[in-house]
């Protein structure tokens, strides 16, 4: 970064002025002034006195100070019209749409993924069949880690905590009887490596549909964060080349898949490898911004990407916190398209999300409480005003959620919807004293962390020396061991504990499915032409080292009928390995 | 064994995602005083082959993905396979359901830390594996 290059927070603090019609006159303060003097004089206990501000501390919490009351003087220099707003107007802190879930409930989106192909399409249809409004796909550890299940790494692990799919058949399978024009999916493929060899196939398989691309909705995560930064894996590409994949895909997707999310800026992996929701936030927006500037540089308008950008938040425990930095995220980015980019189309400005509840805070012990737990960060989530969520099973600290666990998360998503009320008022948080003043220290915290990334160089480069490993690493050693000393306290877990969660039937994936997938590949491979795949790995190959949009080529790997293993052994060939910095 | 500073290697087998559990586990191994070598993802094959090399007595393996049963079996059979299941001690960790812990324990596992195992028991089950070694 250039000296007189400005950062982010110095933008901001130019550009934005408000108009200051203050919502409180000054005379009306104090008067609120001298009141709460008299109340905390006459009403409150010295004790509450000396701890006026207690700090919450919960798992992946930002250890930001409480008062005990909020009162219109904690929030004397907001100006409703600059700084909150209605919704659907800028700066939508209320959120990006005038109405809300009056217009539209936030899609209720439950991961799904085990075994084999035809196994995770049974359990699409059954969520599907049950209520679910879209599709959000998990890979296994072989498929997400790009080894084909006849791989040595892949032994042992094909079907494990998401679903094998190793080429376009296996796509078939997968979406069989499923209308891809109509239903939405989120395909998990989480790294911008991944992504560019799995989405393709999802591709090939709508073309051999009949269905044209531009029908197509949905979103891939193509996500460096989590390819670099979050992930555990014996090898990785150098981060230049990684975030390089990652805007090739981003450029690919929008010009030939115009509904589709190219992206979802991961805050959730992040912040469920053990950081808090300050953090989480920043790092999704320096990326964000990275990748915006990248874009620039090869020549498009700051608009025909950001339009698209989306945000995928984990959903913590501290319920107020949730909502606030929620909202000041929508403001935050709002901001930052408006001043920093000078975005004209109003979709750009609009932070969009997924949340899915933290799994982090589910424990294994009488396990059924963490449907409580989960609940509350829903609730929380759509009091924060989300697009779309997924609720954790109460399973999920045992193993993958059977289908009856899944049932009850959509139940959760469907309660709130149409039992609580919550969804009949917009924003229904807003202007409360408390939420409004966390709301402004949650903009300023998660700005200040924007900041210290740039100060690294800025977000690539924070995560190639290793800052961003520390910061994590730092934060989830010293939150492991609050928990060990009951400091944070988790129900059944280290506070009122009652026993260990013994008698507890837990799903088992089909691990036989092993034995059909291997089954599969062999077929597909001797059915393939082979001259043909030699080609499109070769072109890929090609394309890698002279710098062409890598998805051009991975399509028609796909089409090929190239696995997934031998795409990536064509990126850690051209792009080699890279060594991350070691946090010990 | 007593004096011999206890040396310990952390894997996960095949190609797990998870690793908050390892880094954790490693570090409080670390501050113990122990010797960590940290591998991270690798097969059954070369985590013994490390093993064998760095003169470890334990591995340390890490599961969260549902897979254990299975590459817990292809870790043990191959040890025993090299005869090296008496002189390395095996504890498996992570996400791993209450009625697989008697399996890998039959399997040769000598201990299994599920999610939630506290700093304390993970030391004493480290010390106690490594008291229980064999040397060949």
């Amino acid at each position: 970064m250039t000296s007189e290059k400005k950062t982010t927070a110095e933008i901001l603090k130019e550009n934005i002025i408000t108009k200051k019609s203050k919502t409180y006159d000054q005379d009306y303060l104090s008067r609120v002034q001298k009141g709460l003097d008299q109340w905390k004089k006459e009403k409150v206990k010295p004790d509450d006195l000396e701890k006026w501000a207690v700090v919450p501390l919960t798992v992946l919490g930002s250890e930001i100070p409480r008062e005990m009351i909020y009162t219109p003087l904690s929030i004397a220099n907001s100006d409703y019209a600059d700084e909150i707003g209605n919704p659907g107007e800028a700066p939508f802190t209320r959120g990006i749409h005038s109405n809300m879930y009056r217009g539209r409930p936030f899609t209720q989106r439950q991961l799904v993924g085990f075994g084999g192909p035809e196994d995770t399409n049974a359990r699409i249809k059954y969520l599907l069949n049950h209520g679910a409004t879209g599709i959000n796909l998990l890979f296994d550890m072989p498929s997400i880690q790009m080894y084909d299940c006849d791989d040595p790494m892949s032994k042992g692990s094909v079907g494990s905590c998401g679903c094998n799919a190793n080429h376009v058949k296996d796509w078939e399978l997968l979406y069989d009887g499923i209308d891809i024009a109509k239903e939405s999916s989120s395909i998990v493929t989480h790294y911008p490596s991944n992504t560019s060899i799995i989405f393709p196939m999802y591709l090939v398989m709508a073309e051999e549909r009949g269905v044209s691309w531009d029908q197509l909705k949905g979103s891939s995560q193509n996500d460096m964060t989590m390819e670099e930064l979050v992930r555990n894996a014996s090898e990785y590409i150098p981060p230049k080349d990684c975030f390089r994949v990652e805007c090739d895909n981003i450029e690919f997707i929008r010009k030939n898949v115009p509904k589709w999310n190219f992206i979802t800026l991961n805050g959730y992996n992040f912040r469920e490898f053990g950081t808090s929701g300050v953090t989480e936030m920043a790092v999704a927006t320096a990326h964000g911004m990275a990748i915006l500037d990248e874009m620039i540089r090869r020549g498009y308008e700051v608009d025909w990407v950001a339009d698209r950008l989306a945000f995928f938040w984990s959903g913590g425990m501290d319920i107020f916190e949730e909502v606030a930095r929620l909202r000041a995220m929508r403001r935050l980015w709002y901001r930052i398209m408006k001043y920093k980019y000078n975005a004209k189309n109003e979709r750009s400005m609009l932070m969009r999300c997924h949340l899915q509840t933290s799994g982090m805070s589910l424990v294994r012990e009488e396990p059924y409480n963490n449907a409580i737990r989960s609940a509350f960060e829903a609730l929380a989530a759509v009091l924060g005003g989300v697009q779309s969520l997924h609720v954790d099973s109460y399973d999920e600290a045992i193993s993958v959620p059977s289908e009856e666990a899944s049932l009850l998360s959509l139940r959760t998503q469907q309660i709130i919807e149409h039992e609580t009320g919550v969804t009949s008022v917009v924003d229904p948080l807003g202007g409360s004293y408390y939420v409004e003043a966390l709301t402004n220290l949650m903009e300023e915290k998660i700005l200040a962390e924007i900041n210290e990334i740039e100060n690294q160089g800025g977000y690539v480069e924070a995560i190639a020396n290793g800052y961003l490993s520390r910061k994590v690493y730092n934060y989830m050693y010293k939150e492991q061991m609050r928990i060990e000393k009951g400091e944070i306290k988790i129900v059944g877990h280290n506070y009122q504990k009652s026993g260990e969660g013994e008698n507890f039937e837990a799903f088992q994936y089909p691990e036989e499915c092993e034995e059909r997938q291997l089954q599969r590949l062999k077929e597909h491979k001797q059915n393939r032409d082979d001259a043909k795949v030699e080609k499109a790995l070769n072109e890929l190959r090609v394309a890698c080292k002279e710098g062409k949009n890598v998805m051009e080529y991975t399509v028609n790997c796909a089409r090929a009928g190239c696995t997934v293993g031998e795409q990536w052994k064509v990126f850690k060939e051209v792009f080699g390995l890279w060594k991350r910095p070691s946090v010990f | 064994m007593k004096n011999k500073k206890i040396k310990v290697l952390m894997c996960c087998l095949g190609p797990e995602t998870h690793n908050r559990g390892i880094i954790v586990v490693s570090t409080i191994l670390k501050e113990e005083g122990m010797e960590v070598v940290y591998m991270g993802n690798t097969t059954a094959e070369n985590a013994l082959k490390a093993a064998t090399e760095e003169d470890v007595q334990i591995i340390g393996v890490s599961s969260l993905s549902g897979a254990h049963l299975r590459t817990g079996k292809n870790l043990l059979d191959l040890a025993k396979q090299q005869g090296n299941d008496k002189s390395i001690a095996f504890v498996i960790g992570g996400v791993i359901p209450p009625n697989d812990v008697k399996i890998l324990k039959d399997m040769g596992f000598y201990d299994v830390c599920v999610s939630g195992t506290t700093k304390g028991k993970i030391i004493s089950v480290i010390k106690n594996a490594a008291e229980s070694v064999q040397p060949n």
